[in-house]
């Protein structure tokens, strides 16, 4: 991704005269105190370029520098305990004129701190155990975990630099990262540990939400963290001998272990028996083999003792048979086409036949290589269309249809003449207006190196979109298309892109508000 | 029950009796304040088996159906040194309740601010042992400062340790555009690193760091041999003398550079890609406070080595991928410069060129298992050879079990 952000630079940058002097100013938001030892960025904004201003605050929250280059800047402010409010999610655009002296004012909001105290079941404290909060991510990632803290010998751990809000919080602890604080043990201990919600709950509907305001320190009541030994789920495999065979186990429940995916896997040995150590839980078990077989799911409720006598069978997995077709009468091979499902790449012979195996049941194409100006128009799996790249598979062989087309549009975006020195656009994203709007879906574009002025898409399929057109400061948002789209459709035009058309439309620079 | 090491054949009293009960059982207690340890685990073992059990929340633990025999018996806790017993036959006859005593851990505690006087947040403190056989320092247990810069070093077994703070800030993550600073300092200076007497159970607070962070140095040079200047491409290493702030780097038509290297003293080791031609070249630097440029490293040729692998198919000799023989001169260390490998052709034979030293060999475990091997006609013994300068060419055979006849 630096190579995107180095790529998608493109202000122009200008050598200053010798006396171009910038003072930025850093505060307390909330109480407007100066803050001292900030480090501050001013950045041409290229990397490639590379003309910099950095430093530190001093008592007084001031950085004074004279500037080698003039024209748009990003401000970028980092101390610990706060962030920067009033600029984009990359920092703060600020204009640096040629000779004359700059001020500008960053100001930070003071972020907060979760504290408390992880107790054992018998009330002793649990060293090393992971606090984390969590917030709701997205479908992969149902709850996301962005502050953490590790407890001491004292079962205490302060989360800090927690933006403002509500927060359940995970806890959890398990003895294999013991190696990540002291050395290991010259001896093999069974594995212990445990994973609770705060403060003491093992599903959301039982657990506590905690609030942290702005600058605030908040002290919460005791966790308590029930620390059990692991326990071994064994069976075997059938048929009997298997040839490079694994078993997993996947915790049930939402996945919010920090450290810990909360899956564990081992291999099924030779005579088809296997032994997978977990912690207490509830387990989604499953077998595959390396010819792609797999078996069904089995649930195992793994709390209080070893569970033995479990039997797997390994079934026929999730076999694709494939074809890729073109939409007309065009003639295309094939053969160069790249598309995986979350696997290798898949081996397409010139007329489009392919043959593999998927991994599970829910997978994502990713399809490359095709001509200039084509699109995927339509998959089809087991003869129903899908929207978006994600597949379900039935057990045992689906049919998978591509249809590509070689009618994809071009649109040219050319961003609408600013004021000099202005923030310059240096990224642009078409956002469909209807159906899945992710990542995937986005088609986005970078400004050229040779500073070219306009952005222009290949293979667009026909569709409405909103143009995005960002400038440094705000381009990660390209990151969360969907909250992007959601929140500032309106402030980005709509344009309809028909079959094989190409466009060209003027479009302003995108003003995100202020976060 | 006797316990071992230092306090070998000390009988462990009975604390209380218990009718009818087999096996054994016992009690966890912290050896200084006699409370019990919950959630300790105890384990027995004989050569061929071994069973655990954890405490319960008085500390007691039960090998009902352990057979009458000789076991030995360790306890473990986090924040204990781990204890080791040795059971004999009377502790089942008797029926007593054997007691085990733990010694808790010593612990550091302190603060970490920068020149201003700021705490630090997120900067790692690590107890040193004393250096290993390799000669390398060996950090014990590590904590993290918090948002107030305060630290708490725990799991500490009685000893001498040396102190090391380290601190990194900047480029977060690589949309983070803050140049990146660094600081390392040892509690009582570099040079002379204080030590720190942790004894069971002690607590030593106050102990503060003040650490200046500064933007790390690249280091930049020029690799050549006697005859010019080295076109091929090379690998270098960078360490301390013991070790420490070991990342690599990579040179290319002569010139190298290598970032992120904190003020310090370092050997830079520095060698060419082809196994068969390798040649080798170090040189030391000290870093300050800026960019180091012109150095050079001076690359020799290495020592031939010539060899062939017996007792596999062409075909399972290609089932090995980066190497089919490893030449380690220093196992259970990370720098590769210690490390060689060979590929061997489809009729076994390979080639390599070593720097002087003692090397271990290995081979791919994919190709099978060493059985037996031969330099220069002499038996190899414990999978060692010898490279010394001044030797013609050796010739290294070796005779490897493929993995199906294992």
């Amino acid at each position: 991704m630096r190579n995107i952000l180095a790529a998608l630079v493109s202000l122009a940058v200008a050598v200053a005269q010798p006396a171009t002097p910038v003072r930025i100013q850093v505060i307390n938001s909330l109480t407007k105190a100066p803050l001292a030892g900030a480090s501050v960025t001013v950045d041409s904004a290229g990397l490639q370029n590379s003309a910099k201003i950095t430093g530190r605050t001093g008592d007084n929250g001031v950085l004074e520098k004279n500037s080698p280059f003039f024209g748009s800047a990003l401000i970028t402010v980092r101390i610990h305990g706060f962030r920067m409010i009033g600029g984009g999610m990359m920092g703060k655009i600020a204009e640096i004129q040629n000779g004359k002296p700059s001020e500008t004012t960053v100001e930070m909001l003071p972020l907060g701190v979760l504290a408390g105290r992880v107790l054992d079941q018998y009330g002793d404290p649990v060293r090393h155990a992971i606090v984390s909060t969590l917030q709701t991510g997205n479908d992969a990632e149902p709850y996301r975990s962005l502050f953490a803290a590790t407890t001491d010998d004292l079962g205490e751990y302060r989360i800090a630099d927690v933006e403002p809000g509500s927060y359940h919080l995970a806890v959890e602890y398990t003895s294999r990262d013991e190696h990540n604080y002291t050395r290991q043990s010259r001896y093999q201990w069974p594995e212990f540990g445990g994973l609770i919600l705060f403060p003491d709950a093992s599903d959301f509907s039982h657990a506590q939400q905690v609030k942290v305001g702005s600058g605030e320190t908040v002290r919460l009541a005791d966790g308590r963290l029930p620390i059990e030994r692991s326990v071994t789920i064994s069976g075997h495999l059938k048929p009997g001998k298997t040839d490079g065979a694994m078993i997993s186990a996947q915790r049930a429940g939402p996945r919010i272990n920090r450290h810990q995916p909360g899956a564990m896997s081992t291999h099924i040995a030779a005579d088809g028996s296997f032994n997978i150590e977990v912690l207490p839980g509830e387990y989604t078990l499953k077998a595959s083999d390396r010819s792609g077989k797999i078996s069904p799911s089995l649930t195992v409720d793994a709390r209080d003792k070893n569970i033995t006598g479990v039997e797997l069978a390994l079934g026929p997995g999730y076999q694709i048979s494939g074809r890729i077709v073109v939409d007309g009468p065009t003639r295309q091979d094939f053969s160069k086409v790249i598309l995986n499902f979350m696997s290798e790449p898949v081996k397409i012979d010139s007329s489009g036949t392919f043959h593999t195996t998927a991994p599970d049941s829910k997978v994502r194409y990713i399809i490359q290589g095709l001509p200039e100006d084509w699109y995927v128009k339509d998959v089809r799996v087991l003869g129903r269309s899908i929207a978006g790249r994600n597949l379900e598979l039935a057990p045992g062989e689906s049919d998978v249809l591509f249809t590509l087309s070689p009618k994809g549009g071009r649109v040219e975006i050319f961003p609408e003449r600013t004021d000099p020195g202005a923030s310059e656009p240096a990224m642009c994203a078409l956002l469909p207006e209807d159906g899945i709007v992710d990542v995937n879906s986005m088609l986005a574009a970078q400004r050229g190196a040779d500073l070219s002025a306009n952005f222009v898409f290949h293979s667009v399929p026909p569709g409405s979109y909103r143009v995005f057109l960002l400038d440094v400061s705000n381009f990660t948002w390209l990151f969360r298309p969907d909250v992007l789209l959601e929140k500032y459709r309106n402030l980005a035009p709509l344009i309809i892109v028909t079959e094989g058309e190409q466009k060209r439309t003027t479009v302003r620079l995108t003003k995100l508000p202020e976060e | 029950m006797k316990i071992y090491g230092a306090l070998l054949g000390f009988s462990v009293a009975a604390i209380a009796a218990i009718a009818g009960e087999s096996g054994i059982f016992g009690r966890a207690i912290n050896a200084q304040t006699h409370e019990p340890v919950r959630r300790a685990i105890i384990k027995i073992y004989t050569p061929k088996q071994q069973w655990d059990e954890f405490t319960d929340g008085e500390g007691r633990f039960r090998f009902p159906q352990l057979v009458r025999a000789e076991y030995t018996l360790i306890g473990h806790r986090d924040g204990y040194t781990d204890r080791a017993y040795k059971v004999e036959l009377s502790d089942f006859d008797e029926g007593k309740e054997l007691a085990i005593e733990l010694r808790p851990q010593g612990l550091v505690t302190g603060k970490v601010v920068n020149g201003s006087g700021h705490p630090l947040q997120r900067a790692r403190i690590e107890a040193l042992d004393s250096r290993n056989s390799n000669g390398q320092i060996q950090a014990v247990s590590n904590a993290e400062t918090n948002d107030v810069g305060e630290y708490r070093l725990s799991g500490l077994d009685p000893g001498t340790y040396r102190l090391r703070a380290t601190y990194r800030e900047g480029r977060e993550d690589e949309f983070d555009p803050t140049p990146m600073t660094t600081a390392t300092s040892y509690l009582g200076g570099k040079e002379k690193p204080a030590e720190i007497v942790v004894t069971s159970g002690s607590v030593n607070r106050g102990i503060d760091f003040v650490l200046n962070d500064v933007r790390p140095a690249t280091v930049r040079g020029t690799l050549r041999t006697e005859s010019g200047v080295v076109h091929e491409r090379a690998t270098l290493w960078i360490a301390s003398q013991t070790g420490e702030g070991g990342h690599n780097g990579f040179g290319q038509d002569g010139r190298f550079a290598i970032g992120d290297v904190g003020p310090g003293t370092y050997t830079i080791s520095a060698h060419t890609i082809d196994e068969r031609t390798r040649q080798f070249g170090t040189t030391s630097v000290t870093v300050k406070d800026s960019d180091v440029d012109g150095i050079e490293i001076l690359l020799q040729p290495g020592l031939k080595l010539e060899g062939q692998i017996r007792g596999l198919t062409e075909q399972q000799i290609e089932n090995s991928k980066i190497g089919s023989v490893y030449f380690n001169r220093r196992p259970g260390l990370l720098n590769p410069m210690d490390f060689g490998s060979a590929k061997a052709d489809a009729d076994g034979t390979f080639a390599v060129s070593l720097e002087p030293g003692e090397y271990t060999i290995s081979v791919d475990p994919r190709l099978g298992k060493l059985q037996s091997g031969t330099l220069d006609s002499k038996p190899i013994v414990n999978w060692k050879i010898k490279m010394e300068p001044g030797t013609a060419g050796k010739r290294l055979i070796l005779v490897v079990q493929p993995e199906a006849q294992q």
